[in-house]
């Protein structure tokens, strides 16, 4: 049974053009992210409950977490 | 989509998507037909977005990757489609009523996959709250780890291309990103192809429309390689190019 999405179907191999360092004193890796750094620019996959629309669930999210600003990614159709 | 992270959310409506639909069927039609018929909805379909939607009533064409029939009780049909973003299942139920001529509607909906995101990493708003109660109340954070993803995840399903410490800055400031700044890329990038843009550490600088294919950038040393579309990272994160040398 197919059920693979075409990026899901593509394998992609790395390739070396210049090989560079990164300086340690910039930026973070992103495993490495504090929780506030989370909730400030972070994504969840948030399973909806039918009734509400996506912009109300998205208000509820946002008051359950304490932020001021979120977003969804498409409604429903 | 928390915070700054919401500007990535154009990247998942562009991304193919996965449903479970549970589709009624208005009158009784053997099995077999109902199979027939629902994998004539596999490959391009053209149809018109519903009444009430976000977009201009047009008739627009959509893939439809694979549909997988779950279950048949009667008249209802329980079905798995992967689809190209934009495609309406409640119109794939009202087209198959229609062909049918025996009438159907979607009875209910259910998204399994956009883009990178799928059933596994999905959490209700009970389980967010709880998470966010430990991470408060008990200083476990944890749970909310689990949850929230970084926003890199989220561009995870799109080709990559890593750049020089000494090239973020300029993209940050909307610079397009020419050969001599790429440090790594993934095979199979065609031109006009999205791409996600990343530093050495992993982070997301910014996703742009490839003006080259793998191919050319790994042949040649010049020339543009990518038009910035939306930048994600703060523009001062990464110093200067100029003051780096001093």
């Amino acid at each position: 049974m197919k059920d693979k999405l075409p990026f899901e179907e593509i394998t992609r191999k790395v390739y070396t053009k210049k090989e560079s360092q990164t300086n340690l004193e910039h930026g973070i890796n992103p495993e490495n992210r504090t929780v506030t750094e989370l909730l400030n620019n972070g994504v969840i996959c948030l399973n909806k409950p039918s009734g509400p629309s996506s912009h109300q669930v998205t208000e509820y999210a946002k008051n359950i977490l304490e932020i001021g600003k979120a977003g969804h990614g498409g409604t429903l159709e | 989509m928390l915070g700054e992270a919401s500007k990535i959310s154009r990247v998942l409506l562009l991304a193919g998507k996965e449903y479970i639909t549970l589709m009624n069927i208005h009158k009784e039609i053997p099995e077999e037909k109902i199979r027939k018929e629902l994998n004539k909805s596999i490959g391009t379909i053209t149809q018109l977005p519903p009444l009430k939607s976000a977009v201009k009533r047009v008739e627009r064409q959509r893939k439809v990757y694979y549909i997988n029939i779950l279950e048949i009780q009667g008249r209802d049909v329980l079905f798995k489609i992967g689809c190209e973003a934009g495609t309406y299942i409640r119109r794939v139920c009202d087209d198959f009523g229609k062909k049918l001529k025996t009438g159907a509607h979607m009875q209910e909906l259910i998204r399994t996959k956009a883009g990178p995101f799928n059933e596994k990493d999905m959490h209700t708003l009970q389980e967010i709250q709880e998470a966010y109660f430990l991470y408060k109340d008990e200083h476990n954070e944890n749970k909310l780890k689990e949850i929230i993803k970084p926003v890199e995840f989220a561009a995870a399903h799109l080709p990559k291309i890593w750049i020089h410490d000494s090239a973020v800055s300029s993209i940050c400031t909307g610079i397009d990103l020419s050969i001599p700044g790429i440090s790594k890329l993934e095979t199979e990038i065609n031109e006009n192809d999205l791409v996600a843009v990343f530093t050495l550490k992993n982070e997301l600088v910014c996703i742009g429309t490839a003006m080259l294919s793998t191919e050319d950038i790994i042949k040649n040393e010049k020339g543009k390689a990518l038009k910035i579309e939306r930048v994600f990272m703060k523009r001062d994160l990464y110093p200067k190019w100029k003051s780096t040398i001093i």
